[in-house]
């Protein structure tokens, strides 16, 4: 047990430095759960955003676009210069900016745009004003003026219901509070690896430490007790941590927590953070230095995080990417985590998540299993 | 003194060399991730789409829907939607074990019911609307101007895109270039802990080599300075290869004032060691600690820059703007986005100048702390 407590003395002096980690990646995934929100109760939801147009064609045509924004936006008026308007999109003075250039109503593609970077509220615009424009000028090839194309269009886009969202879909007893229980657990792989490699590798470089190994190795202690008693201490200290982070999801999740669904994300957690450990434990391997281990922790961490569906939705990324992906244990756990947010309680789902586990474990043994070899490999290499 | 301090300061960092290596290529590797992760969507191909599962529920005949339904096809030629027709209860229940992604209700007017927001979800609403306001559209044509419904028809069915979003600067402008301006403001970032390490071999109570060298009569300023300088050149080659990587080898568009973009990083590079020296003097703790605060500033900067979420940065300009504005990193992606979208340099100028300030700020504050501080016996 002397290793076991080696190890807790070795928290206690660093425990400052440990908490620093700790706290600072546990305020990121509580951020990251509340600011990645999207509303779930109605779909779609277009928004008024502020807008300027620029009308340089001044003709019918531009004039009915101008007035279909002036009905659906809050327009507003700005210096037309390009300075002018890059203040006014950087100080969120306006969200959209439409240059109807001179020309349009003859070649309606040369319209222009300039956006605030990253809102789908105003992409959602950019699709509004294709669809209104499409229709418009279907009606205008057609034969029919410019008013009545433009009553017609506004009768024809208004005739679309929007979707209904089917309520009581949960079988959950509890109601679940889905967006931030979703979003918290969606996010933790990234933040277990970080967390886990930045602290627990920390402590483990101590004992890695070329005359704290040597020492060790000269020891009557037999590699074999060794080596559990760490991990061991690893284990412990890790579930330590995983704690921490299941009372913060209570916190931040509230009772939707305390349902089937949240029992089987709990448990998806906890095996992922066992990849994490074993993780650690094979890095704690290959880094000799604090700046290294911490490169180590940001390279795994986002680069797993990116290509694993982490970050970016898994749709958005191409087969090859997907395919690749395979071999690592995050996306595991992200098919995992959407399979328990629409978890309906069949046989199949649970098989399926069961599965899924099995294979996250596996990739945690690897990564000890490998870790225990470079261990062996080392110390051949040295005595 | 200085140069000769300076060239073995830069001949001991380059025989670290593993340090060197992880310095110089950790921004490439993660620079190669991000371009695997986000190349499809940088050059604006098209998403592959699945077939999506619906339930087809007939509440009125309308067959023209029920056609449109079956045939409608993505763009490899397959069919956009697998429809099972059904009735109400089984595609309730179809929606609830997720077999089906919604429900598509036949009618005079048709109507959608899904379970959830998704990508699937808003694609099934988005060929709903177009197929509803096309059907108005047809419907009007028909009555009034039937000899013109096959041109209808075939002009609404090509779905034109009117215009596009230009960049101020007439540059072309790719939103996902964002995720690697806060890659190159965390890079840059990075130079925290190299601060922080020169502090850590100048100070006698901070290792013993910092003993040795308060021993030595060269000036403190000489010695710190001519460290942070040798820090400066490996951090800039390390940005310069990452500059060259992102633009030659994965031929990414940072505008037409590349010279300017780098100049950006290398400000950045000089507020981090700046900063690095700061958190080195500031703190009394171990240097354990010293290294822990500087990945913490780090991450949590590069964080709230949109390293992770492209949305957060947008989101503290809501809630706290003043924070974007001290922050190096929202600052460091902020100017490069400002050199690619605006033609006038004043955004760029404001944010240079507010590291600039933040620098200065710091060395003096380090300098105040450093200086005329001796030891009576080591």
């Amino acid at each position: 047990m002397q290793v076991f407590k080696a190890f807790y003395k070795s928290l206690r002096r660093q425990i400052t430095s440990v908490l620093l980690y700790v706290i600072a990646f546990a305020a990121i995934s509580v951020i990251m759960a509340n600011t990645m929100s999207e509303n779930t109760d109605t779909l779609f939801t277009a928004k008024r955003l502020t807008v300027a147009v620029f009308d340089h064609d001044n003709t019918d045509e531009s004039r009915v676009l101008y007035n279909y924004l002036d009905r659906t936006q809050n327009l507003t008026s700005i210096k037309d210069d390009n300075e002018a308007i890059a203040d006014e999109l950087f100080f969120r003075n306006v969200d959209y900016v439409l240059i109807i250039p001179d020309g349009f109503s003859e070649n309606p593609d040369s319209l222009k745009n300039v956006k605030q970077q990253n809102s789908s509220y105003a992409y959602f615009l950019d699709n509004s004003i294709n669809t209104f424009l499409n229709v418009f000028f279907n009606f205008r090839n057609t034969g029919y003026s410019c008013d009545e194309a433009a009553r017609l269009t506004d009768d024809c886009i208004g005739s679309v219901e929007e979707a209904t969202l089917l309520s009581d879909t949960r079988q959950d007893d509890v109601q679940i509070t889905v967006q931030n229980i979703e979003r918290y657990f969606h996010y933790l792989p990234y933040i277990f690896i970080a967390t886990v490699i930045t602290s627990l590798g920390g402590l483990l470089l101590i004992f890695r430490e070329k005359n704290v190994n040597y020492r060790i190795r000269c020891s009557a202690v037999s590699a074999v007790h060794y080596n559990t008693a760490l991990a061991l201490a690893c284990l412990t200290y890790s579930i330590l941590l995983w704690l921490v982070f299941m009372v913060l999801a209570l916190t931040v999740c509230g009772k939707g927590l305390l349902s089937v669904r949240g029992l089987m994300l709990v448990i998806n957690s906890f095996v992922f953070l066992l990849v994490s450990v074993g993780i650690t434990y094979l890095i704690s391997f290959l880094a000799y230095n604090p700046n290294i281990l911490n490169m180590w922790s940001n390279v795994i961490g986002l680069c797993m995080s990116f290509l694993c569906g982490v970050f970016i939705p898994m749709e958005f990324l191409g087969k090859n990417v997907i395919k690749a992906a395979h071999f690592l244990p995050a996306y595991w756990y992200i098919r995992t985590d959407e399979l328990c947010t629409q978890y309906t309680g069949t046989s199949g789902e649970l098989k399926t998540y069961t599965m899924y586990l099995g294979i996250q474990l596996l990739f945690a043994f690897a990564a000890f299993s490998a870790a225990l070899v470079i261990s062996r490999y080392k110390k051949d290499s040295v005595l | 003194m200085f140069l000769r301090l300076f060239l073995y300061r830069l001949k001991s960092i380059f025989l670290q060399k593993d340090l060197t290596f992880w310095t110089l290529a950790f921004p490439l590797i993660l620079g190669t991730f991000f371009y695997l992760g986000f190349g499809r969507l940088l050059n604006g191909t098209e998403l592959e789409l699945n077939t999506i599962p619906a339930a087809v529920v007939t509440v009125h005949e309308n067959t023209a829907f029920e056609t449109v339904l079956k045939e409608v096809e993505k763009s490899d030629g397959k069919a956009l939607f697998d429809l099972t027709f059904t009735d109400e209860d089984t595609a309730i229940a179809m929606l609830k074990e997720n077999k089906a992604t919604g429900i598509f209700y036949v009618d005079a007017t048709p109507h959608l019911t899904v379970a959830e927001n998704g990508m699937e979800q808003t694609l099934m609403q988005s060929f709903l609307s177009q197929y509803c306001t096309q059907s108005s559209v047809f419907e009007k044509i028909a009555a009034e101007h039937p000899e013109k419904l096959a041109d209808s028809i075939d002009f609404l069915s090509k779905r034109h895109s009117y215009g596009s979003e230009i960049s101020l600067a007439d540059a072309s402008y790719d939103p996902y270039m964002q995720y690697f301006y806060a890659l190159i403001a965390m890079c840059c970032l990075m130079s925290v802990s190299s601060g922080v390490e020169c502090i850590g071999t100048a100070l006698a109570n901070l290792s013993s080599l910092g003993m040795r060298r308060e021993c030595a009569p060269t000036r403190k300023s000489v010695m710190i300075l001519s460290d942070l300088a040798a820090a400066f050149v490996l951090q800039s080659v390390g940005v310069f290869l990452l500059f060259f990587y992102l633009t030659v080898i994965l031929k990414l568009d940072f505008g037409n004032r590349l010279g300017l973009s780098f100049a950006t990083a290398l400000m950045g590079t000089l507020f981090s060691l700046a900063a690095g020296v700061f958190i080195g003097i500031a703190f009394k703790c171990s240097m354990h600690i010293k290294m822990g605060i500087a990945l913490v500033f780090m991450m949590v900067n590069s964080f709230f820059a949109g390293l992770m979420a492209a949305t957060m940065k947008d989101w503290i300009e809501h809630i706290c703007p003043l924070f974007n504005r001290i922050n190096p990193a929202a600052l460091i992606s902020d100017s490069l986005y400002a050199l690619n979208m605006y033609p006038s340099l004043t955004r760029f100028a404001r944010n240079m100048g507010i590291l600039a300030v933040m620098t200065l700020v710091l060395c003096f504050i380090s300098g105040l702390i450093l200086r005329r501080s001796d030891y009576a016996s080591l």
